[in-house]
């Protein structure tokens, strides 16, 4: 019997189609892997907490005004920062630079400048204030500078240096906040929708042991040192007489030098910074609440405000939509019309039926190797048809 | 309590085991492996981590002394024409005080001269003060590194406290004058005008003592009055300042460098440790910085030492040792607290607490308590073993029928008037007023020796006699005196064992309190009394004689003389004067310094040794 060409044609032909439609499938991969792991927030907040007092801890005001220094260059706000200093180093009368404060012996960059914004200082760091700050729980008259007015779509950026120990940290030689207030006040803040993400740094002595306890979602951690471990100090300055910068905190700036406002540098990355042999102690990392992995979680995502501008070239007209209610005119018609409309919160959780709302029919994409198997199938069906009707 | 009785009778031999323990628990404190290493208590100090900015040259520092030292000019107004020039404000004052007691007692002026540095950024609460004292016949070096240094730090702005250049004239006294007037305190024999300006509360101060002018060595003095120590803390600033820039430091001119051999390295720490403990005895500062500790203010002072082979360090690095103690201790915050204010030094790097050197002193202090202790328990067991004896003889004389002669009858009926062979008059009285009795009357004694002094004058009328001469006459006298009238009055073998008991419990109380406020001088005093004292045991007549003597070893007129005897090294010409010298020096110091030493000694230390001495005197044999 001769070969008979059709068949091998054929099969060729529904071999190719699966190939092209393994490859589509591949992209269409990509693209929902995209929607998972890219980050859906829409503000960036920072809130940077200098816990010490006193001219020996000269440091820990430099570290935190350092942080500060570079969430403002990447891009966050002043107005979306709170940043919490315990003393002034700046007009300490024992400062030989006044009105500056270093966080280099090559006293290069002066981290306070004439731009600096305090938004708590002094004697108003305390515990409570950093708890109110966080959960929102602030008195009426408040300032929009004092308050922390992040929403459900905001990643937020902690930052906390001082003096710490096992399970707490000490808040200006008076009192203490231990990890459990900590972790309560995240999961107050969960639980109004208060951020979307959140990257809490800490560098104390023994930092670990504050992060440990949290159990609140989309939660990341870095922490200076484990417990029984001191966090160390970078180097003295000899002209001014004091240690000047702490060396995890050192070593993260360093690295956030070589970040720029559209960068990719992911988490991973950021979790190299200030390994044992520079840091003398050991950074710890706890990513088990964080729900995206931390390859593809970008560093901008907390510590810049990425805003991606469209372009465009077309233009619109506006129309005044008949739906809006003029609240000059507000009559007791519409006004009982606005009490019945009925709110919501919006969806937080990635779940089933919100992917399904939001990102297609995902779960209905066939896997490729179901396109193979069962072209082959088709394919030795019709050449056994042909094979009977030949024959 | 069988076990208890057993070890009654070894009790003597437990007692001196305890004060040899003691004795070698102290000493082995020195060693390696049990002293500790100095280190900072104060985070705030920063000690050292700033860079010195003094930038006056050897030849200007010179010219500036030069220029006081200039035979035309008074050295007050050259000080006050310097301090100008550097833009300090300048104050005078007068004060006047009498340094002499015994012999001629005149008063004497003098003037402090003093200028302040404000603090260009904070508010003037707080000052730290440089002491340069004026020297009677020599000149302080330490005043033209100290002006130089004080113009520049009047160009700086990171001072937060004011700092005070105080230039005191006579020693000690013109740094009380100032400071009282400082506080508003008038102690006599110094009284002062009132200050013309102040700079806030006084946080730390340091003097600086330099003879000559060149140094080679700095050496510090740390002791004030009475046992008072400046914080540890301080002196660790002082050492590690020094260290830095390369100069040497010692401790009671003693450098002690850690040792390869166990034996050397101990014999040289304790040697240091003995010499700090000879000094704070007398209860006397060795400095200036003692008026200064005695207000609460700590103080140290700094004394250079030159030694032509060892050759000069110059006077820069002195002045960049003096800025850069400034400077940390610019950077406190609240006055000295967290390191120890108790402790003895062994070098510049050890230190032993008060938690290490009490324990040896308690172990000796034990021995007489435990001693005494034993008595009581005897004396309880005795008096059971009576009463049942007099049970006995009871029912042994109701069965019996003969007839007895009228003694043994009265001696069976317990009657005092069987006893003929205790004739005494005071057979009568009961031991506890024997004590009264006799503590009264020595402590009577020991204020008789306490206001003695104040016949000097007369006394050296009446035997026409210079004065020294007449007081140590007039002490010695009193001493003796007091002696006699003490054993005048007998006591009974009761009597006298209760006194010792009280006397042995005085004496642990009195030397343990002494021991918390001025250590060396309690150990001192436990080391020479303890193991006598328990020897001294009533009741054992054939060593009355020996025992008469071991406590008339130990009175304070012998143990004077036997320090005497041992400063001069045996020569019998110079041990009258150094005799003499003694008892002046101690009670000047009394009056000038107001060191509690001759009062203490008088009214609290010889009236607990007359009781001893007492108790050798009583009657009583311990039928065994």
């Amino acid at each position: 019997m001769h070969i008979n060409i059709t068949p091998l044609a054929f099969l060729l032909y529904i071999i190719s189609t699966s190939h092209a439609s393994l490859a589509k499938n591949t992209k269409v991969t990509q693209e929902v892997n995209k929607h998972f792991s890219g980050s859906s927030h829409t503000n960036n907040w920072a809130v940077l907490v200098c816990t010490s007092r006193f001219w020996f801890n000269y440091r820990h005001v430099a570290n935190a005004l350092s942080v500060y220094r570079s969430v403002k260059r990447l891009g966050i706000p002043d107005s979306q920062i709170i940043l919490m200093l315990a003393d002034d180093m700046a007009c300490n009368p024992r400062n030989p630079r006044p009105g500056k404060v270093y966080n280099n012996k090559d006293q290069a960059i002066d981290v306070y400048g004439s731009d600096v914004e305090v938004d708590y200082r002094g004697y108003e760091v305390t515990a409570e204030n950093f708890i109110r700050v966080l959960t929102g729980r602030l008195p009426a008259d408040a300032p929009r500078s004092k308050r922390l007015s992040t929403d459900d779509r905001s990643n937020i950026l902690v930052y906390m240096t001082g003096h710490g120990g096992e399970d707490f940290l000490k808040f200006q030689d008076a009192e203490e906040i231990s990890n459990v207030e900590l972790a309560d006040a995240f999961e107050q803040m969960w639980q109004r929708r208060r951020y979307h993400e959140l990257l809490f740094i800490i560098d104390t002595c023994q930092a670990v042991s504050m992060f440990k306890r949290f159990y609140s979602p989309n939660i990341m951690a870095i922490a200076s040192s484990q417990v029984g471990e001191d966090s160390l100090s970078h180097h003295v300055d000899p002209a001014i007489g004091v240690y000047i910068i702490d060396r995890y905190t050192y070593h993260l700036l360093e690295f956030l030098e070589r970040v720029s406002p559209g960068s990719k540098e992911t988490m991973e990355q950021l979790f190299k910074v200030c390994p044992k042999h520079q840091c003398i102690s050991t950074p710890g990392f706890s990513t088990h609440l964080f729900s995206r992995p931390i390859s593809r979680t970008l560093i901008s995502d907390f510590f810049g405000s990425v805003r991606d501008v469209d372009v465009t070239d077309w233009s619109f007209t506006a129309k005044p939509n008949p739906e809006v209610v003029d609240t000059n005119k507000r009559t007791k018609a519409s006004g009982n019309e606005s009490a019945n409309r009925r709110y919501s919160y919006s969806q937080q959780f990635v779940t089933k039926d919100s992917t399904s709302d939001r990102l297609g029919t995902v779960e209905n994409t066939p896997h490729p190797l179901v396109g193979i198997a069962s072209s082959i199938f088709l394919c030795l069906m019709v050449a056994t048809m042909m094979k009977t009707l030949s024959s | 309590m069988s076990g208890l009785k057993k070890l009654l009778p070894r009790v003597n031999k437990i007692c001196i085991l305890l004060y040899f323990g003691g004795i070698v628990g102290f000493l082995l404190l020195s060693h390696e492996g049990i002293r500790e290493n100095c280190y900072f208590s104060e985070n705030a100090l920063l000690p050292g981590l700033v860079d010195s900015k003094f930038s006056a040259s050897d030849d200007q520092i010179h010219n500036i002394n030069l220029d006081i030292l200039d035979p035309n000019s008074e050295v007050t107004d050259e000080l006050e024409k310097f301090m100008l020039r550097g833009g300090l404000e300048v104050y005078r004052q007068k004060f006047t005080f009498q340094e002499k007691f015994v012999g001629n007692a005149r008063i004497q002026n003098g003037t402090n001269i003093y200028g302040i540095v404000r603090a260009p950024r904070s508010a003037s609460t707080e000052c730290i003060v440089i002491n340069i004292p004026i020297l009677n016949n020599k000149h302080n070096f330490a005043m033209g590194i100290v002006l130089a240094l004080a113009k520049e730090m009047r160009k700086q702005f990171y001072w937060a406290k004011d700092v005070i250049f105080l230039f005191s004239e006579h020693g000690s006294f013109g740094a009380r004058a100032w400071l009282n007037a400082y506080h508003g305190i008038v102690s006599y024999p110094v009284s002062a005008n009132q200050l013309p300006a102040r700079a806030g509360s006084i946080q730390s101060a340091f003097t600086v003592h330099m003879e000559e002018d060149a140094v080679s060595f700095i050496n510090l003095l740390v002791e004030g009055y009475n046992g008072q120590l400046p914080n540890l803390d301080l002196f660790n600033v002082a050492v590690r300042l020094i260290k830095i820039h390369g100069m040497a430091v010692s401790v009671n001119y003693e450098f002690v460098p850690r040792q390869s051999s166990a034996m050397d390295d101990i014999k040289s720490h304790l040697g240091a440790t003995l010499k700090m403990m000879k000094k704070q005895v007398t209860g006397t500062s060795s400095g200036n910085h003692g008026e200064f500790i005695r207000h609460g203010i700590e103080a140290i002072t700094l004394q250079t030492v030159y030694n032509p082979q060892w050759g000069n360090a110059g006077f820069v690095r002195l002045g960049r040792v003096i800025e850069g103690i400034s400077r940390s201790l610019n950077n406190l915050l609240e006055r000295f607290h967290q390191s120890f204010f108790f402790y003895i030094l062994p070098s510049t790097d050890n230190y032993i607490s008060i938690g290490m050197y009490m324990p040896p002193l308690g172990l000796m202090l034990a021995a007489a308590a435990i001693k005494a202790l034993s008595l009581i328990l005897e004396a309880n067991y005795v008096n059971s073993e009576e009463t049942d004896k007099n049970e006995e003889t009871k029912k042994d004389s109701e069965t019996k029928e003969s007839v007895e002669d009228i003694d043994d009858i009265l001696k069976d009926m317990d009657s005092d008037y069987a006893n003929k062979e205790n004739d005494n008059k005071n057979s009568e009285a009961p031991p506890l007023q024997q004590i009264l009795i006799t503590m009264v009357t020595s402590h009577m004694m020991g204020f008789l020796v306490f206001y003695a002094p104040v016949f000097t004058e007369t006394w050296s009328q009446m035997f026409n006699c210079p004065q020294d001469i007449s007081i140590t006459l007039l002490l010695v006298t009193v001493h003796i005196a007091g002696m006699f009238i003490i054993t005048s009055y007998r006591l009974t073998l009761e009597g006298g064992k209760s006194l010792y008991v009280v006397s042995l419990l005085h004496q642990g109380i009195l030397f343990g309190v002494v021991a918390i406020i001025n250590f060396s001088l309690g150990m001192f005093l436990a080391v020479c009394y303890v193991l006598p004292t328990i020897l001294l045991q009533p009741g054992y007549m054939k060593f009355n004689l020996l025992r008469k003597f071991v406590a008339f070893l130990v009175s304070p007129l012998s143990i004077a003389a036997l320090i005497c005897l041992y400063t001069c090294n045996g020569n019998p010409a110079t041990v009258m004067s150094e005799f003499v010298n003694f008892h002046v020096t101690v009670y000047e110091q009394s009056q000038t310094q107001q060191s509690w030493l001759f009062d203490f000694i008088a009214l609290l230390l010889y009236p607990l040794w007359l009781q001893f001495w007492a108790i050798t005197s009583s009657e009583g044999e311990i039928l065994t």
